[in-house]
């Protein structure tokens, strides 16, 4: 299938409700990266393949640039960059099976549909790797539902049903496959039902002295931030109890230069290119990425004079010390939290009472050393 | 002296009809041993682990209790507990029935486990490609903290356990330990340098244990059972039973349970011997990653150290039985092809040998191979082993080296036939073959010193 057919074709859109389930999903996890693959699959589930779209809807949840989201999407084999039809069917042909006949129902399927894709009846036909059904070689599996043992004719049979938008009933789970977005609907964990509890398991993971850390970029350097990361759901706590506080990457008060703070205009400036630099700030929900992802640019852009993220100051104990020097007359990028400012409702969560660690009390914005907390590597390597 | 043969353990809830549900499950002895944790400290379960020896079940037979004795306590960091359940290992099909029949047992594993490591949350990293195992346990979650098995106060303990489910995207790799944790981080599933390991610096860079849910479903059973039980079965160095996946050219190919030191001949017997009676050509005892073994090795004990003598490896107890009228060659270029396609580029090894020994390999098979192509074979495969940045790169190089190593004259036959002599594949016509150009993968140039006449 062409670039052009995938832009004729009209997708759904991902819609309110889809922006609500993946904001539910980002706040299970203490970090928010770790909801990228259950987010990428939640795409799926509505848009059949990982759109630039997608992705972009993605590297705004969690944070990230679209490069990187890009570059988890490309790796791993069930997030597909072409649309699938609503029977994806998965034939193994690795040794075991192969010999019992997969390679041959494989080689049928491909014929039948003259390619491996077939628009008309919303039918895609892959080979797979090793599926784990071994004693039900050959296998087949329709949107990951098994299939198995089968013969040749058996295996033409399921073909013809699927593209009849019919498959029957798989022998192993006794059900009849879901259709591809509602197996991926389901396997991005929407539809798992204790999610109430992994919410609160997200805020105590957070709680601990030293909670989990995450890493920024593509680096190896691991990061504390007070909370969790700035685009999860600690660092929207963190937000709203250092009233505009932004998780932004740790620059000393003495490095608030000219250079750093028009770095950060340039970085608002190109995210919204429509808004004058200077208020770009204010209020606007969609600055709630922003700052998650300027971590690595502002300071890369920052030229010479900021600090990079290896010299960036560093406070391993948390805030403890970093009120002090955070002049009182900051540089004017302050901004409150907008009504759209923090994902999901965390004023609930229950950590209103909890300042004691975090005791800024200014409400400035400027990228300063007081909440940004970054643990060298040499000490994570030491430790071992 | 303990016993070996067939065993009902791990296995020993399958048949019961919706033992899936929690309420079945209860009635039959479920979260008993989860009763009996709440009951002892973590180091008395980690001690408990180690007395009874057991080994872990993903593959490579670390000692389980000696691994959860590693977690630093203390540090004020969370420990996390990670399941791997991201079995994509050929042939192994040992945690998908487990989950799929008896999903209630990995749960009530976990909360023990983490218990035995003072773990409050527990994640379990389940393989994309299992799309109604997926239902099955977020079903059985769900259920489980109904019921107060799982959540802030483990039943009324005071205690706390959380489980996520995360799904994984089908990525091989993602079976390897640092790989999985940078999965589940939301990355690639590149494998992580070592040190600093997991045990201090896994996920989110704390203290992390990962685990088989073979490995992590045996603790209930040995706190219900004691040491001195659990140890009847098996050997000495390799304790307990062992679920069993044999599959390929035996009559009932499945899901069985023996006790670790059953010979492999006992087995395959149990699976009613060989499909029409065929003799067995070649073997692998424990996935495509363990190097094959012939059939004069079917006596050997199928224990961790039994079959390490013999010459290959335990892995996840996944036997691959393939008759005589199987081409070695041909088996060994289809795994040599799902390890080119599921390398993860970190590493040029790897990345780069799978590559090659696959191209070169589809040229045997199919009848274009050259008399130094063997040799080529054997230094790319000495050139992958041990330089690569996990065992990703080791297992590539093992069925080729083992197919070398015992059936040498089947990859010589090819060569001088221009076929495959059990006719597996079709020949390709050397004027149709894009592998034949005769600079195209030349063995190294001869040593100079060599060319010269001076050695």
């Amino acid at each position: 299938m062409s670039d052009a057919d995938t832009q004729t074709t009209e997708l759904p859109p991902l819609d309110q409700e889809v922006h609500e389930t993946a904001d539910r999903i980002v706040r299970r996890y203490p970090v928010s990266r770790s909801a990228l693959l259950p987010l990428l699959h939640l795409v799926q589930s509505v848009q059949n393949h990982i759109t630039d779209e997608g992705i972009a809807f993605c590297a705004e949840k969690v944070g990230l640039t679209r490069a990187e989201v890009g570059a988890v999407a490309t790796f791993y084999t069930m997030y597909k960059r072409q649309p699938v039809g609503d029977w994806l069917l998965s034939v193994c042909t690795n040794p075991t099976c192969k010999q019992k006949g997969g390679q041959e129902i494989y080689e049928n399927y491909v014929e039948a549909l003259g390619g491996h894709n077939d628009p008309e009846t919303k039918v895609t036909v892959e080979h797979a790797e090793c599926l784990g059904i071994c004693d039900g070689a050959p296998v087949v599996q329709v949107n990951y539902e098994m299939f198995g043992p089968m013969t040749v004719a058996e295996g033409d049979q399921l073909l013809a049903s699927c593209r009849k938008g019919d498959p029957p009933v798989s022998p192993w789970s006794g059900e009849k496959p879901p259709t591809f977005n509602e197996v991926e609907r389901d396997l991005s964990g929407a539809n798992d039902a204790w999610e109430a509890e992994l919410h609160k398991a997200a805020i105590q993971q957070i709680e601990y002295d030293r909670p989990p850390t995450y890493r920024t970029g593509e680096t190896d350097i691991p990061v504390t931030h007070p909370g969790g990361d700035p685009a999860g759901v600690g660092g929207a706590l963190f937000r709203q109890e250092a009233s505009g506080g932004n998780g932004q990457a740790a620059v000393s008060a003495d490095d608030l230069t000219e250079v750093a703070t028009e770095a950060r205009e340039d970085v608002v400036a190109d995210r919204n290119p429509s808004e004058p630099t200077g208020e770009a700030l204010d209020g606007d929900d969609s600055q709630r990425i922003a700052p998650g992802e300027s971590d690595d640019t502002s300071i890369a852009e920052a030229g010479p004079g900021a600090p990079t993220a290896d010299e960036v100051n560093v406070h391993p104990e948390g805030a403890a010390d970093v009120d002090t020097d955070v002049p009182a007359d900051a540089p004017a990028l302050t901004t409150q939290p907008g009504p759209g400012d923090q994902p999901g409702d965390v004023g609930v969560l229950g950590r209103d009472e909890d300042t004691d660690r975090l005791e800024v009390d200014d409400s400035t914005e400027v990228p300063s050393d007081d909440r940004e907390l970054e643990e060298p590597a040499d000490d994570e390597q030491g430790d071992a | 002296m303990p016993k070996t043969g067939p065993v009902s353990l791990m296995s020993s809830r399958y048949d019961i009809e919706n033992i899936h549900d929690i309420d079945v499950y209860e009635q039959h002895g479920g979260y008993e041993g989860l009763k009996i944790a709440l009951t002892k400290t973590s180091d008395e379960m980690i001690q408990l682990m180690k007395d009874a020896g057991v080994r872990g079940r993903g593959g490579a037979g670390f000692p389980t209790g000696l691994k959860w004795s590693f977690i630093p306590q203390g540090t004020d960091q969370p420990i996390y507990l990670v399941c791997n359940a991201d079995e994509s290992e050929p042939g192994t099909f040992k945690d998908r029935p487990l989950m799929e029949r008896d999903p209630h047992q990995l749960v009530e594993g976990m909360v023990c486990s983490g218990l035995a490591i003072n773990s409050e949350f527990g994640y379990i990293y389940l393989r994309g490609e299992f799309g109604y195992l997926s239902r099955r346990l977020s079903r059985a979650i769900a259920q489980a903290y109904e019921k107060g098995y799982l959540g802030d106060n483990v039943m009324g303990s005071g205690k706390r356990f959380h489980l996520y489910l995360h799904r994984g995207a089908a990525a091989y790799i993602c079976g390897e330990e640092t790989a999985l944790l940078e999965s589940l981080e939301g990355r690639r599933g590149q494998p992580r340098l070592r040190p600093p390991f997991p045990a201090t610096h896994g996920l989110y860079g704390c203290p992390t244990t990962v685990n088989n849910v073979e490995s992590i479903s045996t603790l209930p059973w040995l706190l219900r059972l004691g040491v001195e039980e659990y140890t009847q079965w098996g050997t000495e160095k390799s304790a307990g039973p062992k679920l069993m996946c044999i599959s390929g050219d035996v009559a009932n190919p499945g899901n069985y349970e023996f006790a670790l030191g059953t010979p492999i001949s006992e087995m395959i017997e149990a699976c009613g011997g060989m499909k029409d009676g065929k003799d067995i050509g070649f073997f692998n005892p424990g996935g495509s990653s363990t190097p094959f073994l012939t059939p004069e090795h079917v006596d050997t004990p199928y224990s961790f150290e039994g079959v390490q003598e013999a010459g290959s490896l335990l892995g996840t107890g996944a036997l691959m039985v393939y008759n005589s009228d199987r081409c070695v060659v041909d088996v060994a270029w289809r795994y040599t092809q799902f390890y080119e396609h599921e390398s993860c580029g970190k590493c040029t090894p790897c990345r780069e040998g799978g590559y090659w020994l696959s191209q070169v390999m589809e040229r045997i098979e199919t009848g274009n191979g050259r008399p130094e192509d063997l040799q080529v074979l054997q230094d790319a495969c000495d050139n992958i082993f041990g330089r690569s940045f996990c065992a990703l790169g080791d297992a590539l190089t093992s069925p080729i080296v083992s197919g070398l190593n015992l059936f040498r004259d089947e990859f010589e036959a090819h060569i001088r036939l221009g076929r495959c002599p059990k006719g597996v594949t079709e020949p390709v016509p050397r004027s149709e073959s894009t592998l034949t150009d005769p600079e195209f993968l030349r063995p190294a140039t001869p040593d100079p010193l060599a060319a010269a006449g001076l050695i």
